[in-house]
């Protein structure tokens, strides 16, 4: 029943974000204001596509929501290198099948469809210069997390894994396994053929587009100090000996699993086998045949410049690594979707097909976001904030500097 | 069929049907046909509105149409027209599109709905109090209403419901008609509300029974003729100012078809295994 009535929750939820989504850019001027994406986009612009799951989708994660085209990294990379930009990421989204049953329609089952309606998703894809992809979260998050941390922390997992009997096979492969959670009950995990859902989805967008530049982006680590996709139990257990880390994987040999720290690296291996599934699509196809944007990576790479005042790293509630999840503990947060954007930016970059204005345009947004959200707040300081991140010098800089200065204070909107 | 399932049956239809018609009144929208402009007018250079306010009734329920045209989460029709029946007064559940480019969309229930919901629980044999006893209210405000409109529970959790629903209201056009935030009732039930962070059991007994809720949505429009890359025809309405500029397409994207004469328009909200329609109404 707790999980019927969380559908429910999503379900209200949604609700309320299908009126946001509507009303984002209406005409009473609380989106439009903000808005550029009309600024030098000709009809021929670049085109980029992006499908897959809720991180693209970026229906929960901009805050407020209002503002979701000046936060989601798909209207972010979209709007400051004038692309034409299209989103078809639907929340709940795994590779393939959905979120209440296996029958229901999940990424791969979308790309089969033809253009029955205005939205156009078939066309857009054929017509795309790029189409960014984003996953593979589902295939993991709508199982039951814990026991599958508890599957990787095993002293045991790589004789397991060898042998076919893990999870990880199952999550990789496809197949049904059952497992006793810490609290006793028995969990069925019936997992879609991920790794062959990456292979058909390829596939199927190759049929669809032979030219266009195709982009998958890693799952990165939610997990930090009080995230609710940590139970307890699950935490009491991986403290049990069974656990102790012989390998010194997480820590040093010998050790018990039994700081945040750890935890997150227990996490960081399950999300390397996840996420590996794309370095192996690579390595057995075309290593050309797309590219990985590493968001695992990336965000541990931001994770690890907050320490605390003894220079430790700080992995707490608030610190700047928690900062990049939304209040969810699974989504990424505005300043995640920023990090996000700036991953995909430098890819631009490195392909040279970003516009030579894209840093303008990015402190332009940040700007008019400031003076519009939070510039009428008693004590707030817009000249510097202005300033900063006017003077700030790569993308990455912009996106401190914007969130640093607005770091506390609630927008008026 | 298990009492358990039944619940999550009609619970989730419940819901379904709220979330359908709130979509619905987002995608309030409208449009033209697909081979001429006879009914649309253009305005702003570029942008085609209706020539004349054009409305569209959701046509949930519709059962000669149902099985090809409606889902909602997948469930059965005869529970969507159950819930329909119990709750809606679909002669007021519309949108409207406007020839100045604005479009009103509304969903309404019926003069004494509560009562209805409740034989329906009741029928069902649904325990609203276990139901609710799953919901953590201070969950849902955290973790999503809070970040998705910050300032949010400060307000409610003072009892300032109306200044909490007007963040939502001034942010997205949104707007809750019907109840009453100065009846003291009303006003000790949101009290109690921001105050214990649950919402009470007995939540269908403090609203007044003849209270008719209106959900409102207001927004802009504009209509989108398009070619599908293998040369096909689609009308669309975008909703909202983004996809004016042809850099991107707004999330709210209604197809509008015409079948000897007949309008409708079509929405389809993926990420809730849903698609809805509304059909030209003369009114």
């Amino acid at each position: 029943m707790k999980k019927f009535a969380s559908i429910v929750l999503i379900a209200l939820l949604t609700l309320s974000m299908c009126f946001a989504l509507v009303a984002c850019g209406c005409d009473d001027g609380s989106r439009s204001q903000g808005q550029s994406d009309n600024k030098g986009t000709a009809d021929d612009a670049y085109t980029i596509v992006y499908v897959g799951d809720s991180i693209a989708e970026a229906l929960i994660g901009p805050s407020p929501l209002s503002e979701r085209d000046n936060y989601g990294y798909f209207a972010l990379v979209g709007r400051i290198n004038n692309f034409k930009y299209y989103n078809h990421a639907v929340s709940g989204h795994k590779t393939s099948g959905g979120m209440i049953g296996e029958d229901k329609d999940g990424l791969l089952e979308m790309l089969n469809r033809d253009d029955e309606n205005a939205v156009l998703m078939k066309t857009h894809l054929q017509e795309a210069d790029m189409i960014h992809v984003s996953v593979l979260g589902n295939n993991m998050l709508q199982y039951n997390l814990g026991l599958l941390l508890l599957e990787v922390a095993d002293p045991d997992f790589e004789d397991n894994y060898e042998a076919g009997t893990s999870l990880i096979n199952a999550l990789e492969d496809g197949g049904t396994m059952t497992r006793t959670d810490v609290d006793g009950q028995t969990v069925e995990f019936s997992f879609p053929p991920t790794y062959q859902n990456i292979c058909d989805i390829v596939a199927r967008l190759r049929e669809l587009n032979p030219d266009a530049q195709l982009v998958f982006q890693k799952v990165y680590n939610p997990l930090y100090e009080g995230s609710s996709h940590l139970k307890p139990e699950v935490i009491e257990e991986l403290r049990k000996d069974k656990y102790i880390d012989t390998k010194g994987q997480f820590g040093a040999a010998g050790e018990r699993i039994d700081s945040i720290e750890k935890i997150r690296r227990v996490a960081n291996k399950l999300l390397s086998q996840l996420n590996g599934i794309l370095d192996r699509y690579l390595a057995e196809h075309n290593s050309d045949e797309f590219i990985i944007l590493d968001a695992q990576a990336e965000f541990e790479r931001v994770t690890r410049l907050g320490v605390d005042e003894n220079g430790d790293l700080n992995l707490s509630g608030d610190s700047l690594g928690r900062s990049l999840i939304f209040a969810d503990w699974t989504h990424p947060s505005n300043f995640g979707h920023a990090v996000l954007a700036g991953l995909t930016q430098k890819m631009l970059d490195t392909l040279k097909l970003s516009s030579p204005d894209a840093l303008a345009n990015y402190k332009e947004i940040r700007v008019e976001q400031i003076k519009r959200l939070y510039s009428p707040i008693k004590g707030f300081d817009k000249n510097a904030a202005v300033s900063s991140i006017n003077s700030a010098t790569t993308f990455f800089d912009v996106t401190m500097a914007y969130f640093t200065a607005i770091d506390g204070y609630t927008p008026i909107y | 069929m298990k009492n358990t399932v039944l619940k999550k049956i009609v619970l989730t239809a419940l819901i379904a049907v709220i979330i359908a018609s709130c979509v619905l009144t987002l995608c309030a929208c409208n449009n033209n046909d697909n081979n001429n402009n006879e009914n649309t007018a253009n305005t702003d250079n570029e942008y085609k509105y209706f020539d004349k306010n054009t409305r569209f009734d959701l046509s949930l329920g519709d059962s000669s149409k149902y099985e090809q045209y409606t889902n909602v989460m997948d469930l059965p029709a005869p529970i969507i027209m159950m819930i329909r029946n119990a709750a809606l007064d679909m002669g007021n559940c519309y949108a409207e599109f406007k020839t100045d480019g604005t479009v009103h969309c509304q969903i309404q229930t019926k003069k004494g709905f509560i009562n209805d919901v409740k034989k329906l629980l009741t029928l069902m044999k649904i325990d609203l109090e276990e139901f609710l006893s799953d919901f953590s209210l201070t969950v849902m405000l955290n973790n999503y209403v809070e970040p998705m409109f910050p300032g949010f529970t400060a307000k409610f959790s003072t009892g300032d419901v109306g200044g909490a629903m007007g963040l939502v209201e001034r942010s997205l056009g949104l707007n809750l008609k019907g109840l009453d935030l100065n009846d003291p009732d009303i006003k000790a039930l949101f009290d109690e509300m921001g105050e214990t962070m649950t919402i009470p059991a007995d939540i269908l007994d403090r609203i007044p029974t003849d209270a008719v809720l209106t959900l409102t949505f207001d927004s802009t429009y504009n209509i989108r003729e398009l070619t599908t890359h293998d040369g096909k025809k689609r009308t669309g309405i975008y909703v909202s100012e983004i996809g004016k500029s042809h850099s991107t397409q707004p999330y709210c994207v209604f197809s509008l078809v015409e079948n000897e004469g007949v309008r409708t328009l079509f929405f389809r909200a993926e990420f809730m295994m849903t698609q809805v329609y509304l059909t030209e109404t003369n009114k």
